[in-house]
């Protein structure tokens, strides 16, 4: 609740008045991001030419649902949770195997049960028990706060990574599922990468229409209420508890949804993607981005995807570095946020 | 799970062995985590960095000895490292000296002396690590200048007892001679013993370890806590130092496990017809030692209480007049050392790799929450009873479902007893 | 709330419509000028050949070996005044042993390159991951490491010169049964080749008559086997099979094996007997016996290509896979000669089916319908005593082929 205006409505009114280098040359940080960012994206596009670009986009739209969903529990309710990886997992498993063709399966390693559903019938199934997984762990979770909480968010994420590498009757464990289905809406498949990049941005609309009026409706002011003070809310006489689990089941899905997205498109997961580090990765963007801000997310996650391309560029730095590269640039700057702006670039709540 | 250790009472023995030599490392770990939590109260994820760096700090010393590492040794590195150790010295230079001096000598001059200190003790540190193949060599006059100093200030407290009537003058004269003929002698001896150089690597990597630590809380932490709201600022920030040190760890070293040289002991030792090696006894020895060390640290010294008041109420601590900066900067070094010493030993037990910090952090994080936060009793049990537990639980599972063991048993502890098998007093 | 957020998609329309105008335009302007026709004849550019090798992660000792082998070939080859006049350049990308990187590197390899033949993978995980994205596109994948059995099935477009585990499970189970082993412990990291390893070479085992008293299998980043290894022994086998993927872990395994106090027999793959493995197990590996296959000491063109490769990197590991990955690059020149165009995938593809090649790992040797090779066979080997092992042995003594039942 600190900074006054957004960053989109600064850069309007900048342009607007006369003196807009003025007020770019004296450092509007918010402006700034927005811009480098976004200069950069378009930079990139035209670069790299449409095939990579349309990639990147796909990666982009699946990294950006997940942070917006999980700045809603993050940032706008306060509860720092380094599990969301789980749920992100769970949808993706879900879709996997349920869309898994039986004709390739059967030729494997390790057979597991095939059930060759379309991409859109798997979806729901996914979301709806990464909910239920939801309610199970939020019950439980829900007792905690602050560092406690961290830490067994921890210890979900680790524990759902652990499932899927050990259940291998069926996820095939360390093998990972093949061939997984893309999806088809009567004629119309998303076959193509143009057209999964659509279908991908809908996705993300459609999440973030759905945040938008969660944290703008009265709903959003209690969880809000609950982050800045938990037990005046409950004087005031909410079911505090209600609320929360409420808020984390419909973030766990929207990451259900990105998950089941991700398998979809990349056509292979195995447990690698849905490890511990991941989580943490995912966790830098939405504090990077800002707290409570979902364009500060999407922000976010395009900083992110972008800061691993740009960096491939960089004469000095061997291609199979880069990736560690992102994660020290994350680091430090996850440092120098906490000590100068604890509330990430765009954020409108300090941890 | 009684009838089953009847049935096979060999596989038994050798899971307890098993539980015991992982056991000791997780008490180790959780000796050090416990220490900082119950001070600062919030999470330093440093200290899972802290366990990597100790474990790598050896590596990057003895490459010459290792499989598969010959050119990880880089001035880069080198010199951050010595540039860290500098800056940690300057500063405790100034907390010991500065004020005491003042009177005496101009600020300047003050300044100048202790920059140029602490500016050579970074050189020395820098050229240590650039030349790890001498290390037995390079490392003896600094052995050999501690070891006449506790020598001397032994010889001193001595003399002192028994003849308590000597004057001054000889007193100095007598530990001075003393104190440098031993330190001579132990300088002279490691500099003729190139075998020493895996154990000098280890008090190394576990020093370097412990001043990273204190350079973290003293230009990160300290300005943190004044100002944040919650402990989450300082946990989401040394969440970043992880993150960047477990990456920077994967580009200097690669990310693929390592082994670390062969120690001693690593021929396996049958009892009651299990088999538990040399080293995994040692490792269990360090355990109980770096308890009853710390133990003997809290309960008995002055130093110890100050902790036990700052980890009470750090206001109150500050009202009555306590450095809490300085006490809390040490209280970090010893938990980074801690942590420096269960990675390397872990790590010579089986093998390093960079995210092994990470998953020892946790470990060690689960095990005090078991025995209880902020109890050192609690911290030895949770750390043994974790390691058995994870081995025993395998009975009957896969061995894969090990971490999931341990962090339900997480999650039951802190929704049934969240204040540990032995709570804090 | 509502304004500022209807003012930032505003914000981001605005900026995104100058940028697809711009991406518009830019796409066509670009050509004009470096493609503008000049009378002097330019040089022929060069094939660009994709690899896909494992530089970094469990595979990286073979991946490596691999990617260097190659280059090598492709140096002599373009030294020699490349193909009909044109460098062959290989456009290298880091598969690290995973299905998911390799999808990743193939994508980049057929996006932004522009390939259409690969060579690669070092790794039958990677291989699977990659293989039906190939097979869909129509691009040649050609491996020289990757062994699984399930890789025949793949398609049309995958070949390798690496022998099917279906042979060496075959071999293995043999000479398991021959030397007496009746009751078998396996360890085997997750990953598609280290499984199918022990899947072939168990299901021989029992077909004569063997049991598998204890089967473990382990992720490939633990460090600690010791657990698992207790359980296994607990079942009192006559022997151990370790399958991994990586060399450290299997050096490892087998060091851990011993320090329990397991002094039976050990059994294996190439992957635990490589330079690595050996040297993190130390003494501990003597006595191992691994089947695998091994380069002909009789065969000149092995030893020259191990003579050259010691000279140019200073090391020699694998030295079948090393000469199978340098082998793979004199086939695929063999056929560019023939095609003339390193965008004919399906050319490329029918004269691999019709090669017959002799070279570093075997003479005679071809593909067959299934792009799996044909005509070469396996070793049995033992290691040595640390004493023992020299860089030219590579630790270990042939000990002959595998028995027929």
């Amino acid at each position: 609740m600190s900074t006054d205006s957004g960053g989109g409505g600064s850069l309007i009114r900048a342009a607007r008045e006369p003196g807009v280098f003025m007020r770019l040359a004296r450092g509007n940080l918010e402006l700034w991001a927005n811009l480098v960012v976004i200069t950069w994206a378009v930079v990139f596009a035209i670069w790299q030419g449409s095939g990579f670009a349309i990639t990147l986009g796909t990666v982009f739209a699946i990294w950006a649902i997940l942070a917006v969903s999980l700045n809603l529990v993050v940032g706008f309710t306060g509860l720092l949770s380094v599990g969301h990886i789980g749920f992100f997992g769970i949808g993706a498993y879900t879709v996997a195997i349920l869309t898994s063709n039986a004709q390739y399966e059967q030729l494997r390693t390790e057979a597991i049960p095939t059930f060759g559903w379309p991409f859109f019938a798997a979806l729901p199934v996914g979301i709806v028990l990464a909910g239920l997984t939801a309610i199970a762990v939020g019950v439980v979770f829900n007792r905690f706060r602050d560092d406690i909480f961290v830490l067994v968010s921890f210890g979900f994420a680790v524990i759902c990574f652990n499932v899927f590498l050990n259940s291998r009757a069926l996820t095939r464990g360390a093998f990972g599922i093949h061939e997984i289905a893309k999806p088809e809406i009567g004629s119309v498949a998303f076959g193509s990468e143009v057209a999964f990049l659509i279908l991908a941005l809908v996705f993300l609309a459609v999440v973030v229409l759905i945040s938008w009026l969660i944290v703008s409706s009265s709903f959003g002011r209690v969880l809000t209420a609950i982050r800045e003070d938990e037990r005046a809310t409950e004087v005031f006489g909410y079911q505090v508890t209600h609320f929360k689990l409420t808020v984390w089941v419909i973030s766990a899905m929207m990451a259900a949804a990105a998950g089941g997205l991700f398998a979809s498109w990349t056509t292979f997961i195995d447990p690698n993607s849905f490890i511990l580090l991941e989580s943490i990765l995912l966790v830098s963007i939405v504090i990077l981005g800002g707290l409570a801000t979902i364009w500060g997310s999407i922000l976010g996650a395009m900083a992110f995807v972008l800061l691993e391309e740009g960096m491939r560029f960089l004469p000095f730095l061997p291609d199979e570095y880069v990736g560690q590269a992102r994660q020290v640039i994350l680091g430090v700057l996850l440092v120098l946020l906490m000590l100068f702006r604890p509330q990430g670039l765009l954020g409108r709540y300090k941890l | 799970m009684v009838w089953k250790i009847t049935e096979s009472p060999d596989q038994a023995v050798q899971f307890a062995f098993n539980g015991l030599s992982v056991g000791a490392v997780y008490a180790l770990l959780a000796l050090g985590f416990t220490l900082v939590y119950s001070t600062v109260w919030f999470f330093d994820l440093y200290y899972g960095a802290a366990a990597a760096m100790g474990a790598y700090g050896v590596f990057y010393l003895r490459t010459s000895e290792t499989v598969g590492g010959s050119h990880v040794n880089n001035p880069y590195v080198s010199a951050i490292f010595a540039l860290v150790v500098a800056g940690v010295i300057a500063w405790v230079l100034y907390e010991a000296f500065f004020i005491r001096l003042q009177s005496r000598f101009t600020h300047k001059s003050l300044y100048i002396a202790g920059g140029m200190l602490a500016g050579a003790t970074g050189i020395y540190t820098g050229f240590v690590l650039t030349n790890p193949d001498h290390l037995h060599l390079l490392l003896s006059p600094a052995v050999g200048a501690v070891a006449a100093v506790v020598a001397g200030w032994v010889v001193n407290r001595v003399i002192r007892r028994l003849f308590s009537n000597t004057g001054r003058t000889t007193l100095l004269t007598t530990s001075v001679i003393v104190g440098s003929l031993f330190g001579a002698c132990c300088g002279l001896l490691l500099a003729g013993a190139p075998e020493s150089r895996l154990y000098l690597s280890w008090a190394m990597s576990c020093l370097v370890a412990g001043a990273v630590g204190v350079a973290l809380y003293r230009s990160l932490y300290v300005y943190m806590r004044k100002r944040a709201r919650s402990p989450l600022i300082m946990l989401v920030a040394s969440l970043g130092v992880l993150l960047a040190i477990t990456a920077a760890t994967a580009i200097v070293f690669e990310s693929a496990p390592r082994p670390l040289p062969r120690a001693f002991g690593s021929e396996p030792w049958t009892i009651w017809g299990s088999n538990i090696k040399g080293f995994n006894i040692f490792t269990i020895g360090v355990a109980i030692a770096g308890f009853l060390g710390l133990l003997f640290l809290l309960k008995r010294t002055s130093l110890g209480r100050t902790i036990r008041a700052i980890g009470d109420d750090e206001e109150v601590a500050k009202v009555v007049g306590i450095n809490t900066t300085v006490v809390i900067a040490i209280v970090f070094f010893i938990g980074a050392v801690f942590a420096a010493a269960a990675g390397l030993l872990s790590g010579h037990d089986t093998a390093i790799q960079p995210r092994m910090g990470l998953l020892l952090m946790l470990k060690g994080w689960i095990a005090s929450v078991v025995g209880g936060m902020g109890n050192l009793y609690g911290a030895v049990v949770g750390g043994f009873a974790l390691g058995m537990v994870e081995q025993f639980g395998i009975w009957d599972l896969a061995g894969e479902w090990k971490d999931v063991i341990s962090f339900v048993i997480l999650i039951l502890f802190l929704s049934f007893w969240p204040r540990g098998l032995l709570p804090r007093g | 709330m509502t304004v500022r957020y209807i003012q930032r998609v505003a914000l981001v329309c605005l900026l995104l419509i100058p940028a697809l105008v711009v991406a518009a335009c830019a796409d066509e302007p670009t050509p004009t000028p470096t493609a503008a026709p000049t009378a002097t004849p330019t040089p022929l550019p060069p094939f660009k050949i994709g690899v896909m090798e494992s530089l970094t992660g469990p595979g990286e000792t073979y991946g490596t070996v691999s990617n260097q082998a190659k280059q090598m070939a492709v140096d002599e080859i373009n030294a020699a005044g490349g193909i009909n006049g044109r460098m062959i350049e290989l456009i290298v990308e880091d598969s690290k042993c995973s299905a998911q990187d390799a999808i990743t590197a193939y994508r980049k390899l057929t996006d932004v390159d522009g390939v259409k033949i690969i060579l690669g993978t070092s790794c039958s995980g990677a291989m699977l991951g990659a293989a039906p994205l190939a097979e869909d596109d129509g691009i040649v994948l050609f491996s020289g490491l990757a062994t699984n059995p399930d890789i025949a099935e793949a398609g049309d477009y995958i070949f390798r010169t690496a022998m099917s585990d279906a042979q060496l499970g075959i071999d293995t189970g043999n000479v398991l049964w021959a030397d007496g082993i009746r009751t078998l412990a396996t360890i085997t990291e997750a990953t598609d080749y280290a499984e199918g390893v022990r899947r072939s070479s168990v299901a021989q085992f029992e077909k004569l008559g063997g049991e598998v008293v204890g089967a473990e299998r382990y992720p490939s980043d633990i460090v600690d086997f010791r657990s698992q290894l207790t359980k296994l022994f607990n079942a009192n086998p006559d022997a151990l099979h370790i399958a991994a993927q990586a060399e450290f872990s299997g050096g490892t395994i087998i060091k851990q094996a011993r320090e329990l106090g397991f002094d039976g027999p050990i059994y294996s793959e190439v992957v635990p007997i490589g330079a690595t493995a050996l040297e993190v197990a130390g003494e501990a590996a003597t006595g191992v016996k691994a089947i695998t296959a091994d380069l002909d000491p009789a065969n000149q063109k092995a030893q020259e290509v191990l003579r050259n490769f010691r000279e140019t990197y200073d090391y020699v590991t694998l030295p079948w896979y090393l000469g199978s990955a340098y082998d793979d690059v004199y086939i695929t020149a063999e056929c560019l000669k023939q095609t003339g165009d390193d965008q004919d995938a399906d050319g490329f593809r029918d004269c691999l089916y019709e090669i017959t090649w002799s070279g570093a790992i075997g003479n005679n040797f071809s593909f067959d319908d299934k792009g799996e090779v044909v005509g070469l066979s396996n070793v049995v080997v033992e290691v040595l005593p640390v004493a023992e092992r020299t860089e030219d042995n590579q630790g270990y003594k042939v000990l002959g082929g595998a028995p027929t039942q």
